[in-house]
């Protein structure tokens, strides 16, 4: 049997957490959980995730610093950012640092799928649509 | 003795007579002074009887108000304000007129010669005679329509960013938990047999559905804020622009502004109306900073880009609030007095061409902003 792609949610909100986990492990993820930008980090250093989910507004390091931090040590990392700032800014920032896809919350477990099995090319569609 | 008591009669009854026939030396003299000072005052001066009536307008009055000197004589103060205000104003100065107070910052609005309005604003002083009775008021007067515009533009920009830091705030807050919600609901339908909670689950879709649109509607109908249109501009202009608006303010204010701008500045593709905001916000702070007066320098330089400094000799900013005085809505002003947004838009306009603005400041000593522009803004 394949190894099972690592995915690590990281948000400060438990609840976003704790339905992501839920919904990848249905999918068939194995899933790890970080509250904070600095649990992300040391939890990336150590397991090598394949894919990270990041939120970007949380107290401490914020998910910007996160995404150039992981991209940095591994750029095959795939990142998804997802956020509930609703700014054209903030995903042109997140795409120069190196983020594979942006997508709005709340967004559809669908569309977050197509994301996780998806390659490049799809960067930012969910940000078209705003 | 009786001839020289008669001439000396006839000499005291002549002097007399040529003191309201010809005015003496003296009156001459300060006759030839005042209208010399009114002549070189860029100011409206005027001269009202107790009744409103003007007695007396210097030629500036044309510029202001489109009567000339002579058309004004006679004219009643009253019949000039704009007939929505009439009968507030008119009991405020019957009120001051009745007490003999002198008045400052008296802003009405007049009606042009040519119908449009104006909003101008007056200092006076009673004449009064030596036992006390009221012979009218004697003032300057300055048309700050421009003024009012230009606070009114930036008042209404600042209530649009106050708007969309709110609704941004106020959406991300809310997109956290509907994601929570909107997330839990599909797993939800994912699993579930029955075909009636099926129905209502997708009930429950369409609605989360429904409130997301309401938070696009909000950051879409935030972002139509419109886009600026940008023209080349030397910002040494646009700095003389807000200092000719202020000046008089600030003179009243007892505050001196020095201005040190570079010849060779060169022009940069901005927004006007966005850099006249950020100049009027960092004066304005400036002038809130020294209440007692001082001194403010303005200075341009050209460096790789440039830099624009402002630097007051107020009350300077504590160190410990120096890192919060660029957030939204972090006011120390009085309730009502500022919005806590200046600072944070300033930021934002200059931030949008790819600038800086720092601060440095001493407590008792004054306050330095510095604006870098990158080159080729």
């Amino acid at each position: 049997m394949q190894e099972k792609e690592k995915v690590l949610v990281v948000d400060d909100e438990a609840m976003i957490c704790s339905l992501l986990n839920e919904f990848l492990t249905l999918e068939g993820y194995q899933v790890a959980i970080a509250y904070s930008g600095e649990e992300a980090l040391s939890y990336a250093e150590r397991e090598k995730p394949h894919i990270v989910l990041l939120d970007i507004k949380m107290p401490g390091m914020n998910g910007l610093d996160v995404l150039a931090r992981i991209k940095k040590a591994n750029k095959d990392t795939k990142i998804i950012i997802m956020t509930g700032e609703d700014t054209p800014k903030l995903f042109t920032e997140a795409k120069a640092l190196g983020a594979d896809y942006c997508i709005l919350k709340p967004f559809k477990l669908e569309n977050l799928k197509r994301f996780l099995t998806s390659g490049k090319e799809h960067y930012g569609e969910e940000s078209q649509k705003i | 003795m009786l001839i020289y008591g008669i001439k000396n009669k006839f000499s005291k009854i002549f002097r007399k007579l040529s003191s309201y026939i010809f005015p003496n030396e003296e009156h001459i003299i300060w006759e030839r002074r005042f209208k010399q000072i009114a002549s070189l005052v860029g100011e409206w001066i005027w001269e009202i009887d107790s009744r409103g009536y003007f007695t007396y307008c210097n030629a500036i009055v044309e510029q202001v108000l489109g009567y000339n000197a002579e058309e004004m004589r006679g004219r009643l103060l009253y019949d000039l304000f704009y007939h929505e205000d009439l009968t507030k104003f008119r009991n405020l100065l019957v009120d001051v007129f009745n007490k003999r107070r002198p008045f400052k910052d008296f802003t009405a609005r007049f009606i042009h010669k040519e119908g449009h309005l104006l909003t101008i604003e007056s200092h006076g002083l009673p004449i009064l005679s030596h036992d006390g009775v009221l012979l009218g008021y004697i003032g300057v007067s300055r048309d700050i329509s421009e003024r009012i515009k230009l606070a009114k533009r930036v008042a209404e920009s600042q209530k649009m960013a106050a708007l969309g830091q709110l609704s941004a705030g106020i959406a991300h807050e809310i997109r956290n938990p509907l994601q929570v919600m909107s997330g839990y609901t599909q797993l939800l339908s994912m699993t579930e047999e029955s075909k009636e909670r099926k129905e209502k689950i997708k009930i429950i879709e369409e609605q989360i559905n429904r409130i997301e649109h309401i938070l696009q509607g909000i950051s879409q109908y935030v972002r139509k804020i419109p886009p600026k249109e940008r023209e080349k501009v030397n910002p040494n202009t646009i700095i003389q622009e807000v200092i000719s608006l202020i000046n008089y303010r600030a003179s009243v204010d007892n505050i001196h502004i020095n201005l040190h701008l570079a010849e060779d500045l060169p022009e940069i593709l901005i927004n006007k109306d966005e850099m006249y905001q950020v100049f009027l916000n960092l004066i304005t702070n400036a002038r809130d900073a020294m209440p007692h007066g001082g001194i403010l320098t303005i200075t341009t330089k050209k460096r790789k880009g440039m830099e624009i400094i402002f630097e007051d000799s107020g009350v300077g900013i504590p160190r410990e609030i120096r890192d919060k005085i660029f957030d939204p809505f972090f006011t120390t002003k009085e309730v009502g007095k500022g919005t806590g947004l200046g600072l944070s838009i300033t930021r934002s306009i200059v931030e949008r061409y790819g600038g800086t603005i720092e601060v440095e400041s001493e407590e008792g000593r004054g306050t330095n902003f510095t604006i870098k522009l990158p080159a080729g803004v």
